[in-house]
């Protein structure tokens, strides 16, 4: 499917998820709605920006393919979602990867921390199934396939 | 700015009213004091003090001048009665004289024939002239007229007709005189002897007479003496001799008509000088010395001029009286007191003067020490609580001063102490502020994340069920199971940590060591199956605390010790006490995975794990944070980073935190 493509390359999707439950829900939700055809899971920020700076284990760029999107919690083990933000808008490189923060913390400091580091959107988890549902339709057509990509279409 | 404004305003002293300092009322205190005291004393002194025998300087003086004013007129009056006495003395002598009395019989008897033969006038003065008797006796006359030097001239004439028959004026003899008041006032009267002042018919200038009747050897009064006397020449000089009345002083001396006998020192009001025997003094010494009365009096003169007067009256004759009055002017005799009024008034000043310089000087010296004391009140306003008033006057403004110094070291301490105390306050509200949030936090995040869990898989169970996907419905409600113990794990150290500050027991004292033994005994089989070495230093402390909680806290950390041990193949955990600043710090050391310096603080965080594959809900350091804070101590790791190993440390409070 086309929509699983972006200028021939498969669009993937780094979700950074400390909660295998949710990044479950997650994956399954994005699998039963075929958006994305490569979610690629990570569940700490080290491991996260260890995937994105292509350090460690995900030195191999074929391993770890620039992401379309970044799906990224805030409570996270060892770093804290905020920092991952902070270091991914801090990187040359980084810094147009659409970073859609993905919590269930509707607080309004984190909300005002992730917009000062310059978070491309703010999501809170709904506990409501069939909403959850909608909002990852939503997000995949939103950003992965109405939104154009920083490098172009 | 505008607080600081306001500020300021209080501090001005001119907020309300009038601001007078110290200095401005002592100048009007002290000077009208002493203003009205001078004034008073002056006052009283010149006038005396109502209602009390004691009489002022004014009075004083006015009753000296009146004594005086008294004594001259006595005198005077003596003088003036027995200078007249002595007139009529002389005429007495003269008219009783035989010597006199022949003669002028025999002139009388040549006088009747020479007018009864039709001579008159100056053929009858030229026969007189002849006549032995009548040089005989003007000779007399002229004897006795120069000898005395009182008498202008002395005559003698017929009682009858009032030819003269002698006269120490030649000239005169011959004339009539029957027609001068004198004259007429014997004749009619019949009285023997009549003092007169009129004018001289002959000369027509004003004169006393003395009149005296001469009787002939039978017995009837034939022939009349006149002796004339001017008075302006010798009563004038009797009344202004004698001195005592100074430059405006004057005696005059009044008829029974109150017409005055002598001329008067000053002119009239209208500028002309007051005739004698015409002009009238209606001023009231003079109408009461006429009127026979006698005594002092303060009243205005014939002039209109305020005078203090003695006026008296003298009884010459049964019909004849004249008022003397000794008066001076008020003007002069108070002239001294008016001076002294001035120089009263100029020391008085001089005084107020002096006392003004000394009460500045007063004021300046007693205020300079309140003014520094306000100055330095007003820097303390200001917030600069380190300066001092430092005076060591020894008066009660030192006194104060001392005190308020004294004061404001005790302010000074008591507000750094404040200060520290709210700044220690401060740090732990902001912590607890810090650990309120990170409940909340914990509240919206960490609770709302099972359940986001379970909605979610319920759903995707419904969708699995109507497949019929059993692996997936058992991976699914796996997943819910889990997601509700997790929260239900979650609620319950929630619980148990905030109330960790109220089920802190009593406090006991506690070896160290017997706790360590004991939780290591907790742990014994995980040590032994992990082969790590346990060295425990031998002498800890004993210290007050919360045996049960305490133990608590050792087990996490040697728990956590023994759970991030890692890799080590020589694992170590050693236990023990060090002293940082005179602190006792307890601490539990490991060579385990270690934990990197960024994330020392967040360990102790709610639910904050590092490991997300250890066990547990993140809550246990937390826990042990908030049982160290309640003894009244602080906890923290040590860590130099990855694989360095970590050293939890704890210190606890002498008294165990309790109050």
């Amino acid at each position: 499917m086309a929509k699983h493509e972006i200028n021939g390359e498969p669009v993937t999707v780094l979700l950074v998820e400390d909660n295998p439950a949710h990044a479950e829900l997650v994956i399954r939700s994005f699998e039963d709605h075929r958006i994305a055809n490569r979610i690629h899971h990570v569940s700490d920020g080290e491991e996260a920006l260890d995937y994105l700076l292509r350090r460690g284990a995900y030195a191999d760029p074929a391993k770890s393919p620039t992401p379309h999107m970044v799906l990224l919690d805030l409570r996270l083990p060892r770093i804290d979602g905020l920092e991952v933000l902070k270091e991914i808008k801090s990187v040359k490189e980084l810094e147009k990867i659409p970073t859609v923060i993905f919590t269930t913390s509707s607080a309004e400091v984190d909300v005002a921390k992730a917009y000062g580091y310059h978070a491309n959107s703010y999501l809170v988890k709904p506990i409501n199934f069939e909403k959850f549902n909608q909002l990852m339709d939503d997000i995949g057509f939103y950003w992965l396939a109405w939104n154009h990509h920083p490098w172009g279409d | 700015m505008n607080d600081k404004a306001t500020g300021n305003n209080v501090s001005e002293p001119d907020k309300k009213g009038l601001f007078l300092s110290i200095r401005s009322k002592m100048l009007i205190y002290f000077g009208s004091i002493f203003t009205i005291a001078l004034t008073l004393f002056v006052l009283s002194e010149m006038f005396g003090i109502p209602f009390m025998n004691f009489k002022g300087e004014y009075e004083r003086h006015q009753s000296d001048v009146f004594r005086n004013l008294n004594l001259v007129a006595d005198l005077k009056k003596e003088r003036l009665k027995r200078w007249v006495e002595e007139r009529r003395g002389d005429a007495r002598v003269l008219s009783e004289s035989t010597m006199i009395r022949s003669h002028v019989a025999s002139l009388l008897h040549l006088v009747d024939e020479n007018i009864a033969n039709g001579i008159a006038g100056n053929e009858l003065q030229i026969e007189l002239q002849k006549e032995i008797s009548y040089q005989g006796l003007t000779q007399y006359l002229n004897l006795v007229r120069t000898t005395y030097g009182v008498y202008d001239k002395i005559q003698i004439a017929n009682l009858l007709n009032g030819t003269v028959v002698a006269s120490t004026r030649d000239q005169e003899s011959g004339m009539n005189i029957s027609q001068s008041d004198s004259f007429s006032k014997i004749i009619h009267q019949g009285y023997d002897e009549i003092i007169d002042v009129g004018k001289d018919p002959s000369s027509g200038i004003l004169k006393l007479f003395i009149l005296r009747a001469i009787h002939s050897y039978d017995g009837d009064a034939h022939a009349v003496l006149i002796m004339h006397i001017n008075p302006d020449d010798f009563i004038k000089h009797t009344l202004h001799t004698g001195g005592g009345l100074g430059q405006t002083g004057e005696a005059l001396l009044i008829d029974q008509d109150v017409k005055i006998i002598t001329t008067l020192k000053y002119p009239l009001e209208d500028g002309t000088a007051a005739i004698p025997f015409e002009y009238q003094i209606k001023a009231r010494p003079a109408v009461f010395a006429a009127q026979g009365q006698e005594g002092i009096i303060a009243t205005e003169d014939y002039r209109g001029e305020a005078v203090l007067a003695a006026y008296r009256h003298i009884r010459l004759t049964s019909e004849l009286g004249w008022g003397l009055v000794v008066k001076r002017d008020q003007t002069e005799i108070f002239a001294p007191l008016r001076e002294s009024i001035f120089y009263r008034i100029f020391v008085g000043s001089l005084c107020a003067l002096v006392m003004l310089g000394l009460t500045i000087f007063i004021s300046r010296n007693l205020t300079r020490s309140i003014r520094r004391l306000s100055k330095t009140a007003r820097e303390v306003e200001e917030g600069n609580l380190d300066v001092r008033a430092s005076i060591t006057t020894s008066d009660e403004v030192g006194l104060l001063a001392s005190a308020f110094d004294s004061m404001l070291s005790h302010v000074q301490d008591w507000n750094t102490a404040l200060n520290k105390q709210v700044k220690a306050r401060t740090v732990e509200l902001e912590s607890k502020n810090a650990e309120l949030e990170r409940y909340t936090y914990t509240v919206s995040h960490d609770l709302k994340s099972p359940l986001v869990t379970i909605k979610g898989f319920l759903g995707l169970l419904e969708a699995d069920m109507a497949k019929g996907d059993a692996e997936r419905i058992k991976k699914d409600v796996g997943h819910i199971h889990n997601a509700a113990d997790k929260m239900n794990q979650l609620l319950d150290e929630l619980l148990e940590l905030s109330r960790v500050g109220e089920v802190i027991g009593i406090r006991k004292k506690v070896s160290l060591n017997d706790l360590i033994n004991e939780v290591l005994k907790l742990v014994e089989g995980q040590i032994k199956k992990l082969g790590i070495e346990v060295e425990i230093a031998p002498d800890l402390p004993v210290m007050y605390v919360d045996r049960l909680r305490l133990v608590e806290v050792l087990q996490n950390f040697i728990g956590n010790a023994v759970k991030h041990m890692g890799n080590q193949s020589k694992p170590c955990i050693e236990i023990g006490a060090r002293q940082d600043n005179g602190e006792d710090v307890y601490y539990v050391r490991d060579n385990g995975i270690g934990i990197e310096p960024r994330y020392h603080e967040n360990v102790f965080g709610l639910f904050n794990k590092l490991d997300k594959a250890s066990e547990g809900t993140g809550v246990g350091l937390a826990i042990v944070r908030r049982i160290i804070e309640v003894h009244g101590g602080r906890v923290w790791v040590e860590s130099k980073g990855k694989e360095k190993g970590s050293t939890f440390c704890f210190t606890i409070a002498k008294n165990g935190g309790g109050t």
